[in-house]
């Protein structure tokens, strides 16, 4: 009896003091398709216009694989989002870009995010199955280098969002970019996930965004700047990200980087990024910090690259 | 003739293993071989030989022991094995030898290749055997009585363990006298008119009044007592010393080894000569004899002289006389220091299958018919209206013989000295039946016996508390069976004035409830709307189970049980009426107390009720509740209900009622309902509902649906408040508090989510986190 009591005062309480402080911020649909997917641009502070990995130009920047120094980039993925957390992804991604002749490149990329498995059951708690969430994209890209000094890209992707045998957000989404190359600097615009999420009522990722980089190179060493700034076309938010490159030849690669935007997709973070390089082939691992759960977040990037240099090197010989 | 006579012929000499009747053959029954146990001897060997057959037994199992001599002799009593009588033991085996255990071996032999005493003498002839013994034969002794020989006297504790063909109980049902009230007095005296009685016998001798001017008395020519078989057999029966380590129990020897009741005895016969039996009655009255008894009879020789006889003038007076002045004074006063005022004159009715024989007649007398051990009446026992009681008198033709017959004391016969005396002999008759009855009517007057108390009381209770149910249906009149206990808890009144007691009405089912003490063992009620219905029953006819046709408007409860059963009974009856109770109970003896009317008016029916509805949570597949349907509906009458359960959702789990509880196993985890149904004998029913929860026990918190779209159900382990957070990859997203429970989750408005995958914090028992997906 007591115990009854006390659950019904308890149940009044809970009518004048349950209350659930919702988020006064942005809420997206399909934000992973903004997450990055290669450890480079993850380390850069989510600079992927930038500083992101050529082999993913789909989903980063088509605009500049053609000006990359590699004849092809290939590049797989691998690393935990969330990691400890109910929430937590296990992600996968595979990126491969070549040129097709002097002056174009294509590239093709595929990314997949798989989540906690959960039992399935409806509104009398009967469980009747069990389901594993997962997200996956597939993109392809291509780049036309107009001038030596400036390129265009563009690319498509394929997305798909499971969140039941019977729940899935379907749909594509197209990128551009322009990628000018001068040298001074660097410089990139570009659209992202244009048309993604169509009939949603929540804000999805579309972005314009706008990128510089520079690079410096002392010797052996070199250092490389960049600085980003995304505008959410369906929400006015905006996103900015800053990245930092150390390197010695092309063994070593250190990298820092921020991202700040406090409604867009992605969390604020500073993350740090080690990169190691032999004869074309590297190795990138990627760790975020901050206090959202995307704190902890870790990708590694093992990829190759086919130099130009070496490649004529070969012909010539 | 006289029964003494008649009984002769019919006696089982003794129960030695002589199987001959004789008269003169009397070995003690102490040292007979019918005490040992056949086919077993227990040998105890010299320490080599028993070495010797302890290797030869450890090589090879059988009867071989390797010692050629002592192999011979078994073989000739057809051995089957010989062991060691205390096993050989591994922690205590060291203290066994030290104490010589080692040295006894058991044989067993067939005991048709030899008699006990041949297969002993046999095997003591061999070298190495020290000693030879049989070992006796045991019983449990159920007589509280040190006296050798009591447990062949199955007249006072009656087992059936001397033959299959005895039956249980079949005694005269003494031993709880003795152990609860008394074993006789020795203020009281019994004149025994028969032969003499052997005054050295030693389990008479203390208890005897001797010959004298005071004391006992020779009615034939005036001389000396001589000691006389059947008179020193009667005696026994009622007066031989108990617990004195010596032969056989009186019914009323006492307890403490020095004798109970005194013994007068007033001889008329002398071998064949017979003396003046009136005189010894009288005799008997004025020298302090209460209770007279006569195991004997007129020599009638048809039942045509029977018809015609009658009984002498002058017995008839000294009858009367001893009825009237035993214990009394010249103008028939109690005496001072006498226990009773009267006399009771008890007779056997004599062997002769003749009925109504006299001087037994006689109506004033207690006449004794005989019975058998198998409650049967005795083959040769008279019988007929007159007949009072009845005895165990043995029969020879039930069971094992000798022992079917009467054990009691008999002359010491100096022709054995040497060979052990015979202090012992068995004998049928109704003059061991009348003793039976001397004996107990002699424990009744000293146990009740003071001033005031009469002989009309002591036959009251002791016909009043005999066995009417063994011989019932015998065809022959022969009288209750005498029962000693039965007579001494005659007319008690056991009850309180509030019986019946425990009885109570509850909607309109009436119970009954009675714990039975141990002098009553069934019951029976009527009830009934008309009270004055009670007066036409006929009670004896119902306690005994006699054809009586009870009126239909009268219900009758019955139960038959045992002392110490609680006799619940039950009857449904009309709502919003007034009923009457009314009953008995009566004891063994059918003797019924009958209980006053108790008036009740019965309430409506209540149909069941629901008592509650508690969620059950089964906190793991597989997994069997059993739950008490009571804790879910009962019926205030307390009827027997009839329930029936359906489940919402056949996936989640099976049930099944079983008896007054219902088992639910669990197929799948989730949250259906159960409904639970009851009806009772009036077809009024009762339904409720209530949730079953099926779920890992070891998670902390039940979320359902998902995937959710707009209501997130929070199903908490630990009933109470608790604070939520929704985490999506950049960090809180909603935030609060909910009160939650198993049976109550606290529904969470979630549709402002996006479709996609978030993390709830919960800080439920340990802040646990659980991934929940928006659709």
């Amino acid at each position: 009896m007591r115990k009854k009591v006390l659950t019904s005062i308890l149940l009044g309480l809970a009518c004048i003091c349950a209350q659930s402080q919702e988020y006064e911020g942005t809420l997206w649909s399909l934000p992973f398709l903004s997450q990055p997917s290669d450890a480079v641009s993850l380390s850069l502070g989510a600079c992927s216009l930038t500083g992101g990995s050529n082999a993913y130009a789909a989903f980063n920047n088509p605009a500049a694989a053609v000006f990359s120094e590699g004849v092809f980039d290939l590049a797989a993925s691998a690393g935990i989002f969330q990691p400890g957390k109910s929430g937590a992804e296990q992600n996968l991604s595979l990126g491969v870009s070549g040129f097709v002749s002097e002056r174009i490149s294509i590239g093709i990329a595929l990314q997949s995010a798989v989540g906690s498995q959960y039992p399935v059951c409806d509104g009398n708690g009967y469980v009747s199955s069990y389901f594993t969430p997962g997200q996956l994209r597939l993109g392809v890209s291509a780049a036309w280098k107009v001038f030596s000094f400036l390129s265009l890209g563009a690319s498509g992707s394929f997305y798909s969002q499971d969140l039941s045998a019977q729940n899935a957000l379907r749909g594509f989404a197209l990128n551009a970019s322009v990628h000018l190359h001068t040298s001074l600097i660097d410089a990139d615009i570009a659209a992202r996930n244009l048309f993604a999420g169509l009939g949603s009522k929540y804000p999805v990722p579309s972005e314009a965004v706008a990128g510089i980089s520079k690079r410096l190179v002392f010797s052996d060493f070199s250092v490389k700047t960049m600085a980003e700034a995304s505008y959410f076309i369906e929400s006015s938010d905006i996103r900015t990200g800053i990245g930092i490159e150390a390197g010695w030849k092309d063994f070593a690669r250190l990298r820092i980087g921020g991202n700040y935007g406090a409604s867009s997709p992605l969390a604020d973070f500073l993350s740090a990024g080690l990169g190691l390089g032999f004869r074309g082939v590297s190795a990138d691992l990627a760790y975020v910090l901050s206090k959202a759960p995307f704190g902890n977040s870790f990708l590694i990037t093992i990829s190759y690259k086919l130099d130009k240099k070496w490649k004529s090197s070969k012909e010539e010989q | 003739m006289d029964y003494r006579i008649a009984a002769l012929g019919a006696l089982i000499i003794s129960s030695c293993s002589c199987s001959h009747f004789s008269g003169d053959a009397f070995p003690n029954p102490v040292t007979s071989e019918s005490c040992l146990q056949e086919g077993v001897l227990n040998v105890r060997f010299s320490e080599q030989t028993a070495s010797a057959i302890e290797l030869s037994l450890a090589k090879s199992s059988g009867s071989e022991t390797g010692i050629c001599e002592l192999d011979a002799a078994l073989e000739g009593l057809g051995a089957e094995s010989i062991e060691r009588v205390f096993p050989y033991d591994e922690k205590y085996e060291e203290r066994q030898r030290r104490e010589g255990l080692h040295l006894y071996y058991r044989v067993k032999y067939n005991p048709k290749a030899a008699a006990v005493s041949k297969a002993s003498d046999e095997l003591s002839s061999v070298r190495g055997v020290e000693s030879v013994s049989a070992p006796h034969r045991k019983r449990m002794a159920a007589v509280p009585f040190d006296d050798p020989l009591a447990n062949k006297q199955w007249q006072y504790f009656n087992d059936a363990s001397l033959s299959n063909l005895f039956i249980r109980d079949a005694d005269i049902d003494v031993v709880r006298v003795w152990e609860k009230f008394t074993a006789g007095s020795k203020n009281v005296t019994v004149a025994v008119v028969d032969g003499g009685i052997d005054m050295s016998h030693p389990d008479l001798s203390e208890v005897c009044i001797p010959y004298g001017e005071d004391g006992s008395m020779d009615f034939v020519n005036g001389k000396a007592i001589v000691p006389d078989k059947h008179g020193t057999h009667v005696a026994g029966i009622i007066g031989a010393i108990n617990n004195n380590g010596k032969y056989v129990c009186g019914v009323a020897g006492g307890n403490d080894g020095t004798g109970g009741v005194r013994l007068l005895s007033c001889q008329i016969f002398v071998g064949d000569e017979f003396g003046d039996s009136p005189a010894a009655i009288v005799w008997a009255c004025n020298h302090g004899a209460l209770v007279c008894n006569n195991s004997w009879g007129y020599d009638y020789t048809s039942q045509t002289a029977v018809n015609m006889g009658d009984i002498d003038e002058v017995d008839k007076k000294a009858i009367d006389y001893f009825i009237r002045y035993a214990g009394c004074d010249n103008d028939g006063n109690q005496l001072p220091d006498s226990p009773m005022k009267g006399g009771v004159v008890v007779f056997a009715a004599g062997n002769e299958k003749f009925y109504d024989a006299y001087p037994a007649a006689y109506a004033p007398v207690i006449s004794v018919a005989a019975l058998a051990p198998n409650n049967r009446m005795a083959y040769y026992s008279n019988f007929g209206k007159t007949v009072d009681i009845c005895a165990p008198g043995g029969d020879v033709n039930v069971g094992v013989g000798n022992e079917s017959a009467i054990l009691s004391t008999t002359p010491v016969d100096e022709k054995y000295a040497g060979e052990g005396k015979a202090y012992t002999c068995y004998l049928q008759g109704t003059s061991m039946s009348c003793p039976m009855v001397s004996g107990v009517a002699a424990l009744l007057v000293s146990y009740f016996g003071g001033e005031g108390f009469t002989a009309d009381m002591l036959i009251e209770k002791l016909i009043g508390g005999a066995n009417p149910a063994v011989t019932a249906n015998f065809e022959k009149a022969i009288g209750p069976a005498l029962d000693a206990y039965g007579s001494f808890v005659y007319g008690t009144d056991y009850l309180d004035s509030n019986f019946p007691y425990g009885t109570m009405t509850s909607g309109n089912n009436l119970t009954v409830y009675l714990e039975l003490t141990e002098e009553f063992d069934g019951c029976h009620f009527a009830v009934s709307k008309d009270k004055e219905l009670f007066d036409n029953l006929d009670w004896d006819a119902i306690v005994n189970g006699d054809n009586f046709s009870v009126p239909e408007q009268v219900l009758l409860l019955s139960y038959k049980g045992k002392p110490g059963d609680i006799a619940v009974m039950e009857a449904k009856l009309d709502a919003h009426s007034q009923y009457h109770l009314c009953g008995v109970i009566s004891d063994r003896n059918r003797h019924c107390k009958v209980s006053r009317i108790m008036t009740f008016e019965t309430q409506g029916n209540n149909p069941p009720v629901v008592s509650g509805n508690a969620t059950a949570v089964i906190d793991s597949l597989g997994k069997t509740v059993k739950l008490a349907l009571k804790d879910y509906i009962i019926d205030p009458d307390n009827d027997e209900l009839v329930y029936e359960a359906k489940i919402a959702n056949g996936k989640i789990a099976e049930m099944a009622i079983s008896g007054d509880s219902l088992a639910i196993t669990t197929l799948a985890y989730g949250r259906t309902q159960i409904t639970l149904g009851a009806k009772d004998p009036s077809e009024e029913s009762a339904k409720c509902s209530f949730l079953l929860v099926s779920r890992d026990g070891k998670q902390g918190t039940d979320l359902y649906p998902m995937p959710f779209s707009d209501i997130l159900n929070v199903a908490t382990a630990i009933e109470g408040s608790h604070t939520y957070r929704i985490l999506s990859s950049k960090g809180t997203i909603a935030s609060g508090s909910i009160v939650s429970s198993l049976d109550d989750p606290a529904p969470l408005e979630l549709s402002f989510l996006p479709p996609g995958t978030y993390t709830l914090v919960l800080d439920d028992d340990s802040n646990n986190s659980y991934q929940i997906v928006k659709i």
